[in-house]
């Protein structure tokens, strides 16, 4: 609504689509003549391929896929090729849904074709959730080597080894990383006994809740499970082990944003009851364990935060997150620095890609690249015979329907997503009054018009069911596409008849998002898709006190 | 001429590969990324069959007489559990390369013919039977370390 009105166009294409409309954005620059020849022609590669997979894509045709106005297609894309300055950022609406890294890579091709890189007002966000998920990103914690090293590349592989002084064939590195989804199978399968999770809350936040139940907690492989977590969540009360882990007031260590800047937050006060630094607990279990490097000295070396600092800058010398010239001392300074920070004390670096060079070198690369539709990856030889060299390398994809489409049993489509009010599961923000207090309960949203046809009114009790589960909330109408229900992904159970009683079959349970949602991830990201599932709404009596 | 027996070949080739992926789809249920990605390999071929039908058109297709030495006939059952799966996605791999064989030779037919139409549709199909292998082989990569050191 406010993009119409400050002249902008808002294009609300149905859960699952967004990879057909930005194959209609990309065939317009295209075909009105709005992409920059020669920057293109200097600095990627595959511009023909691209043009030829958009080609199909005219607006009528994504209009109609996407449930959206062909000329509201047009304004957008005349926008996005006229003007002289174009950010854009990019967030769960495309990695949680069809097509996740197609689409999102979809988006960083918009602007190579524009040459809206590198330089002010003109760039790509590509978001995260969180400074920590930026973290684990670069230091190779989501399962990927350090400092986006490539698993591919044996080069790679030997100065790790050597910066750690271990065997090459210590660090897993013969095929992709095992990705978390595959990881809950392999504990499904029962081959993997032992879980250790930190941090976050499965039980709630992934996909097809009564399977994941089943994994953690009652299924006939499950795993012995180790939960870290600041408090006793859902996922908390199914472990073996629970151990208590400190808040970020509560340790001193680093944060970095999706813009690269990296700030010290310093420990403010003592940690309560039992509870430790992450890196404490992480460290007494190296020593239990008795890790060694080759030489048979601990394998883990360094002991406070600002030890740890110094040697995740020298992991990071010379990759694309660079900290070498950073220290504890220059973050105590100006506050927040951006990486790469090379020369010593370095001033950081404000923009990346001003010279219209990517990290595409194969010697340099983080990764060789995907099939976007399979998944497949690419070969040490093929990305070498592409001769990058750090040119950007257009890739696309052709759209193709969500995993789930509603049908006569389950009519409309399901999409989870966020309120501004709660941080994932509320782990922290259920525990703030006004933050709790101004959206304590869960609800579904679906627009007036569908509530009307479906003879449901703004605040009756109802349940919404997928073919893998439901739950029983408030309806609310809001505006959400006709055909959609939409369901906040924040509200587990923790907090409702906790502990004693707590009894799925009287519904205590069924109010989280995720026991609707698919056993389905991107085939390249790897990350669950939330943003599409088929799901019906019935009416059901208001609850008769508490719940 | 003898190309139809190689439109014959690979005619029979997809069909039978087609079939396979839907039946390694089905019998994996579990394995999502499995179903999801077999069916759309599956669509793929269906794809390359209707491509085919000018061809068959323009040099028809001939069944072979000698005897088969190596069958490649479509999978009829599929197995069980991790190395299961690791089997079943072999036998997918040795009958995708069955298939790509097929398109490398009519590849070089098409070019000796100087037959662009022929030649486009060959090297599409060929590109895209590449794809099934990669994929096929990255996934067994992925599965062969679990499948045979650690599941029972």
């Amino acid at each position: 609504m406010e993009a119409r009105s400050t002249g902008g166009v808002h294009l609300a294409p149905r859960p699952g689509t967004n990879l057909a409309l930005m194959n209609a954005l990309t065939r317009e620059l295209f075909v009105n003549g709005w992409v920059d020849d020669g920057w293109v022609d200097a600095h990627t590669h595959g511009v023909e391929e691209l043009r030829q997979v958009v080609d199909p894509y005219p607006p009528e045709v994504s209009a109609e896929i996407c449930g959206v106005d062909p000329d509201d297609i047009r304004s957008a894309a005349r926008i996005f090729g006229t003007t002289e300055r174009v950010l854009s950022t990019v967030l769960q609406g495309f990695y949680q849904s069809h097509q996740a890294t197609a689409a999102a890579v979809a988006v960083n091709n918009l602007h190579l074709l524009r040459a809206m890189i590198g330089r002010p007002g003109a760039g790509v966000l590509q978001m995260n959730g969180q400074p920590t998920a930026q973290n684990t990103r670069e230091t190779g914690a989501d399962g990927d080597l350090p400092g986006f090293r490539n698993w591919a590349n044996p080069d790679h592989v030997a100065e790790l080894a050597a910066l750690w002084n271990v065997e090459e064939s210590t660090i897993p590195h013969w095929a992709p990383p095992t990705h978390a989804m595959e990881i809950f199978r392999y504990v499904e399968q029962g081959s993997i006994g032992l879980l250790w999770i930190s941090a976050t809350n499965p039980a709630v936040s992934m996909p097809e809740l009564a399977r994941m139940r089943r994994i953690l907690g009652h299924g006939t492989h499950s795993p012995f499970l180790v939960v870290q977590d600041l408090f006793l969540t859902e996922t908390a009360r199914l472990a073996d082990v629970v151990l208590p882990a400190a808040g970020w007031g509560e340790k001193t260590g680093t944060f970095t944003n999706a813009d690269r800047t990296v700030h010290l937050s310093e420990q403010a006060v003592d940690p309560p009851g039992q509870a430790r630094s992450d890196l404490a607990i992480w460290l007494d279990y190296a020593d239990r364990m008795g890790f060694t490097d080759r030489d048979g000295n601990p394998l883990v070396p360094w002991q406070t935060p600002e030890e740890a600092f110094k040697a995740w800058q020298a992991c990071s010398r010379g990759r694309p997150c660079d900290y070498s010239g950073l220290s504890y001392e220059a973050l105590r300074g100006p506050s927040g620095v951006q990486w790469p920070v090379r020369a010593e004390a370095g001033e950081g670096t404000e923009r990346l890609y001003t010279d219209g060079v990517f990290p595409t070198a194969s010697a340099y690369c983080e990764d060789y690249g995907h099939d976007l539709e399979t998944g497949g990856v690419v070969t040490p030889e093929r990305h070498a015979a592409l001769r990058l060299d750090g040119r950007a390398l257009l890739k696309a994809a052709p759209y193709a329907p969500a995993h789930e489409e509603p049908d006569d049993v389950y009519p409309f489509l399901f999409s989870t997503g966020r309120s501004v009010y709660h941080f994932h599961t509320r782990t922290k923000t259920r525990r703030s009054r006004p933050l709790h207090e101004a959206a304590p309960s869960p609800w579904v949203e679906i627009s007036a018009d569908d509530a009307a046809r479906s003879g449901f009114s703004d605040g009756d009790f109802v349940r919404v069911e997928s073919p893998r589960g439901h739950i029983d909330v408030v309806l609310r109408t809001g505006p959400v596409r006709d055909g959609t229900v939409f369901a906040p992904f924040h509200y587990g159970y923790f907090d409702v008849n906790a502990g004693a009683g707590a009894d799925e079959a009287r519904g205590d349970k069924q109010r989280a998002a995720n026991e609707l949602t698919m056993t389905v991830w991107d085939p390249v990201s790897k990350q669950p898709l939330f943003k599409t599932a088929a799901c019906r709404v019935t009416p059901l009596p208001a609850p008769g006190g508490g719940g | 001429m003898q190309l139809a027996v190689y439109v014959g070949l690979v005619h029979r080739g997809e069909q039978m590969l087609a079939a396979s992926f839907r039946r390694v789809a089905e019998g994996h249920g579990d394995e999502v990324d499995v179903v999801h990605t077999c069916i759309a390999l599956a669509s793929w071929c269906g794809a390359h069959v209707s491509h085919l039908a000018p061809v068959i058109e323009r040099y028809g297709e001939q069944e072979v007489s000698e005897p088969e030495r190596l069958h490649a006939n479509a999978m009829g059952g599929t197995r069980s559990g991790p190395v299961g799966l690791l089997r079943d996605l072999q036998d997918l791999l040795l009958l995708t390369t069955f298939v790509h064989s097929c398109w490398t030779v009519i590849v070089q037919a098409a070019q000796g013919a100087r037959d662009e139409e022929l030649l486009e549709i060959a090297q599409n199909c060929l590109t895209e039977t590449n794809r099934q292998l990669t994929w096929l082989t990255t996934r067994i990569k992925q599965a062969a370390p679990q499948a045979l050191l650690v599941a029972k």
